[in-house]
């Protein structure tokens, strides 16, 4: 019993360690030549562009949402001015990464986990080691760097839609103009409020791309492999955005104290 | 094949640092960091919670930031807070400009509003020092009002005292001397009316001024509270210093009485200079009585303690003409009015000099209605109608307010009632919904009950 | 016999195992450059394990891998990719790039180690798939062709960069015995330009056809090593019962 919960723990600490290895190793062979432009633009393209539809959509949904809760809790204390800014404080700090995280996630960490996977089960990252090409740069390293590159982008395509939804509920509801919204909404975004938590979701990249390709790689058992491997990235990668986006909060608020 | 794909991320990217460095520039628009900028200078002693980046703004309008807040290096010493100002407002910012920390809203950060100089005073240099105004506790100045009208109230019942005998040794020389009275006596009318609204208004100010304290002090700080609670406190300060002059002046009424009719009853008869000296002393009483009653009155009306009240549901009655209480201005909202109506014939019997005062039947009935009263009490406001229906409508407002008056007076001495929730008015003779026909000699006692209260007492009946 | 310079790839006592399962054990053979070697073998013996060893996507437990005389095991990346480039390689299940079509998929190869110019490599891919014929596929997408159709596309990618050493594996599964014969010529002129061929394969009349060197693994051991009239007279009955097949496959 002892021995086989413990041996379970380990076998769960040696795939952290695993994990975190294969990270580590994809920023280092980043860095080294050959680079992969080619490659990066493309899955900047798979991951990104076409992940920005879905973004938008949530991130104006979200905005018309949080708009209509910040105005219930903030019409309470007659600070009705204060809704836009509520708003983009919530956006900008929180909202927009996180869900963005947890929607990417599941859009390409899935995919990635797939598409790796199904390579994996039909020798193909053996075929391309094969032609002499180093699969783990020219598969893993670049679908990283692209989510590291696509994260902060959609988030901030997802602040940018929730600001625009939530001026088109205000708006509906208020008759807000279009320039008082905005200049509102920013009245007291700081930049230590905007830049660490836009840059945070590259982590959230890292955490993404990392975690599916990893999965991918050590896929086996055929199909069926390739589907527990794409379902195992979503809840990995999601469970792993959340328990690290709280490590981040509190290193941001640690190293720009301001925001506090 | 690859084209395609190369411009979608490229489109991808684009928006991306283009939707960044946007949203840098709205920030960066804000803060100002793109336009021209002058450093100045102001120090605090104690800072609230003024912190780096805090929005400064000169009368008003958005101007800067502040981008240093240099510690004190002794105990005794002030923070000296940097703050970078718009360059085109600078022509406002003159030497002799005050810096004064302000909260945005009830609940918003802190922020430095600069206020503009005057016109003959050159303009702050660059990286000069322009003097502040420390962030004030409220609470201290009501204090402050607090001590000094308790002092006033302590006063004025000396002077009560004074006045009074004053007035009954004035009253007792006009009564030797027919011929002064015709002259004297709208003196001392004037001097009884004021001592009356003077001890008024004091118990009023002091209960208002203890409940008041506190209560607002935490919640607001604020520029235009500061400046009422100043207000206030001078104007209580004012009140002291005149009580004082009335102190004096009534004494030397007295006394010129005194010694008037000590001349009076000498041999030598009246005289003449004497009178003319006693009639000089009324005539200053009077006035000084009369500038503190002002000054008090105006001291409830202040803001501070008037927007309390308001909110709180009680009434300045004064401030309330017959008219709009019959229209029922105070039952607005969710309270009604419930009455308890008691005729002239059983409160009153005849009293000196044609008076009226309180029989003891009239103390048993009012005490009687008062006993269903209590328990609402303090939460909800009692006021005292007065009705008279004999004379001209003057005659009759006045009587009705004197009845008011007497009634009111024994229901705060027997039941120490709050003097801020407990009112009295004169109606006249125009009694609606009385037991006998829209008329009414009397007094009713209305009791101002919020609704859900008073459907309670309807079913206990 | 031979001068050591000649010997394109070495097994030295390679041994692999997987898990419990030992797939070789203790192999050592030698492949001389420019002849064809055909490995034989039944199913699940470990041919294809010994192809994927030669190219470098398996280390051996113990032993050694060389070819034209380098550790293949002990190589770092940079120099396993260069001699990677001098080798070819078809997946018994062809194991094409199912993302790109199959003309990208013969040109990846001088995509990626070449600095030809889009025409050439396009004229290259073409004339590759001419070869297996399937000239006219270049477009299709991998997913559309049938099993015997990949094996070809696959073949063609190995032959891409025309590498010293090709290694196939099972080249003709799954052919008719037209194109399996078209295809063992193909191997057969590719041989005669040179080129090292290591084929694994079922079919023994093919096997008789291209290979100057037979071998049959047996139970992680090299049970029987020659030419095809050496191994008709083996002295294992398997080996003899293996080379009086006739079967296709
Ligand atoms: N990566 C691997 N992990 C675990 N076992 C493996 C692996 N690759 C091969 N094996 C096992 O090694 C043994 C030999 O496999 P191999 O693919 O070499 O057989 P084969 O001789 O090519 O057979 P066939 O003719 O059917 O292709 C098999 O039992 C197989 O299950
Ligand atoms: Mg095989």
């Amino acid at each position: 019993m002892y021995a086989r919960v413990g041996a379970a723990i380990l076998a769960a600490l040696a795939e952290v360690g695993e994990v975190s290895l294969f990270g580590l190793r994809a920023l280092r062979e980043a860095l080294l030549p050959p680079y992969e432009f080619g490659e990066v633009i493309r899955h900047v393209y798979e991951i990104g562009w076409k992940s920005a539809p879905l973004i938008a959509l949530s991130g104006f949904a979200i905005g018309i949402v949080l708009s209509m809760h910040t105005r219930a809790s903030l019409e309470r204390f007659g600070a009705e001015a204060m809704i836009p800014a509520g708003l983009a404080i919530a956006l900008i700090r929180e909202t927009g990464p996180l869900v963005t995280g947890l929607l990417v996630s599941g859009r390409v960490g899935a995919g990635i986990g797939a598409e790796l996977g199904a390579m994996k089960v039909t020798e193909q990252i053996d075929a391309l080691e094969a032609s002499a090409v180093d699969s783990f740069k020219y598969l893993a390293v670049t679908r990283i760097i692209a989510c590291i590159i696509a994260m902060p982008m959609l988030t901030l395509i997802m602040d940018f839609c929730g600001i625009v939804g939530g001026y088109l509920a205000e708006s509906t509801i208020s008759g807000m103009s279009w320039q008082l919204y905005f200049q509102r909404a920013f009245s007291l975004v700081e930049f230590n409020d905007f830049i660490p938590a836009t840059m945070k979701t590259a982590v959230f990249g890292m955490i993404i791309g990392t975690i599916a390709s990893y999965l991918g790689f050590s896929t086996t058992q055929g199909t069926e492999g390739v589907g527990r491997t794409s379902t195992r990235s979503v809840v990995l990668a999601s469970m792993m955005i959340i328990v690290s986006n709280v490590v981040l909060v509190k290193l941001i608020f640690f190293l720009f104290p301001a925001t506090g | 094949m690859v084209s395609a794909k190369v411009v979608g991320a490229g489109a991808f990217v684009v928006v991306g640092l283009l939707l960044f460095t946007v949203a840098l520039f709205f920030i960066g628009e804000r803060r100002m960091l793109f336009t021209d900028r002058f450093p100045v200078y102001t120090e605090f002693a104690s800072l609230g919670q003024l912190e780096m980046g805090a929005v400064v703004r000169v009368a008003g309008a958005s101007a800067g930031e502040v981008t240093e807040i240099r510690v004190p290096t002794s105990p005794g010493g002030k923070f000296r807070v940097k703050m970078e100002v718009r360059e085109d407002l600078h022509q406002l910012i003159r030497v002799d400009s005050v810096a004064v920390t302000q909260t945005e809203g009830l609940v918003g950060a802190l922020f430095i509003n600069i206020q503009t100089g005057s016109e003959a005073q050159p303009q702050v240099p660059e990286g000069g020092t322009i003097p502040s105004r420390e962030p004030f506790a409220i609470a201290d100045l009501l204090q402050q009002a607090s001590d000094t009208a308790a002092l006033v109230k302590e006063t004025v019942e000396a002077l009560r005292g004074d006045i009074e005998t004053a007035v009954s040794q004035v009253a007792l020389t006009a009564e030797d001397a027919h011929g002064l009275l015709q002259d004297i006596r709208p003196d001392i009318t004037a001097m009884a009316k004021n001592g009356t609204r003077i001890s008024d208004n004091t118990q009023q100010l002091v209960a208002r001024i203890n409940a008041g304290e506190g209560t607002i002090g935490k919640l607001i700080n604020d520029d235009t509270l500061y400046v009422r609670a100043r207000e206030l406190a001078d104007q209580s300060k004012e009140v002291m210093a005149q009580s004082k002059e009335v102190m004096a002046n009534v004494k030397a009424v007295s006394d010129e009485a005194r010694r008037a009719i000590s001349d009076f009853r000498s041999k030598d008869g009246p005289a003449q200079g004497l009178f003319g000296d006693m009639r000089l002393a009324l005539l200053q009483a009077r006035e000084a009585t009369s500038d503190m009653a002002d000054n008090m009155e105006a001291m409830k009306h202040n803001f501070l303690l008037r927007g309390f009240f308001n909110k709180r549901g009680y009434f300045d009655l004064d401030a309330i003409s017959p008219d709009e209480y019959r229209k029922g201005v105070l039952e607005n909202g969710k309270r009604k009015a419930m009455r308890t109506w008691l005729s002239a014939a059983v409160l009153f019997e005849p009293g000196p000099e044609g008076t009226e005062v309180l029989s003891q039947d009239g103390r048993a009935r009012l005490d009687s209605a008062m006993a269903t009263y209590l328990k609402y009490i303090p939460s909800n406001p009692i006021v005292v109608e007065g009705y008279a229906t004999t004379g001209t409508t003057g005659e009759r407002f006045s009587q009705g307010r004197i009845r008011a008056g007497i009634v009111r007076e024994y229901l705060l001495g027997r039941y120490e009632l709050g003097p801020s929730n407990t009112g009295f008015i004169s109606l006249g003779n125009d009694a609606q919904g009385s037991p006998s026909d829209d008329k009414w000699d009397g007094v009713a006692i209305a009791l101002f009950l919020e609704s859900a209260a008073l459907q309670f007492v309807e079913v206990a009946k | 016999m031979t001068a050591e310079n000649d010997v394109a790839i070495r097994l030295d006592g390679v041994s692999k195992a997987f898990g419990a399962l030992k797939v070789l054990d203790n192999v050592t053979l030698d492949i001389k450059g420019g002849t064809a070697f055909c490995l034989l073998g039944r199913s699940g013996t470990g041919k294809s394990v010994t192809l994927k060893h030669i190219i470098g996507l398996l280390k051996p437990d113990s032993g050694h891998v060389l070819v034209h005389g380098k550790k293949i095991d002990e190589l770092k990346r940079q120099e396993l990719s260069e001699v990677r480039r001098s080798m070819g390689f078809l997946f018994q299940n062809a194991a094409l790039f199912d993302s790109i079509s199959v003309g990208e998929n013969v040109a990846f190869p001088m995509r990626r180690h070449t600095d030809w110019d889009e025409a050439k490599i396009r004229e290259v891919s073409k004339a590759k798939l001419a070869d297996v014929g399937l000239e006219k596929d270049y477009d299709k997408m991998p997913g559309d062709l049938s099993g015997g159709m990949k094996k070809r596309a696959g073949l063609a990618r190995a032959m891409a960069l025309d590498p010293e050493i090709l290694l196939v594996d099972e080249p003709s599964a799954g052919l008719d015995p037209i194109t399996a014969g078209e295809i063992d010529d193909l191997l057969v002129e590719l041989k005669k330009k040179g080129t090292t061929l290591v084929v694994v394969t079922h079919n023994i009349p093919s096997a008789r056809h291209i290979g100057d060197e037979l071998a049959m693994l047996h139970e992680g051991k090299l049970i029987a090593q020659g030419t095809a009239a050496e191994l008709d007279r083996s002295e294992h009955e398997l080996v003899r019962a293996f080379m009086r097949s006739e079967g296709a496959g």
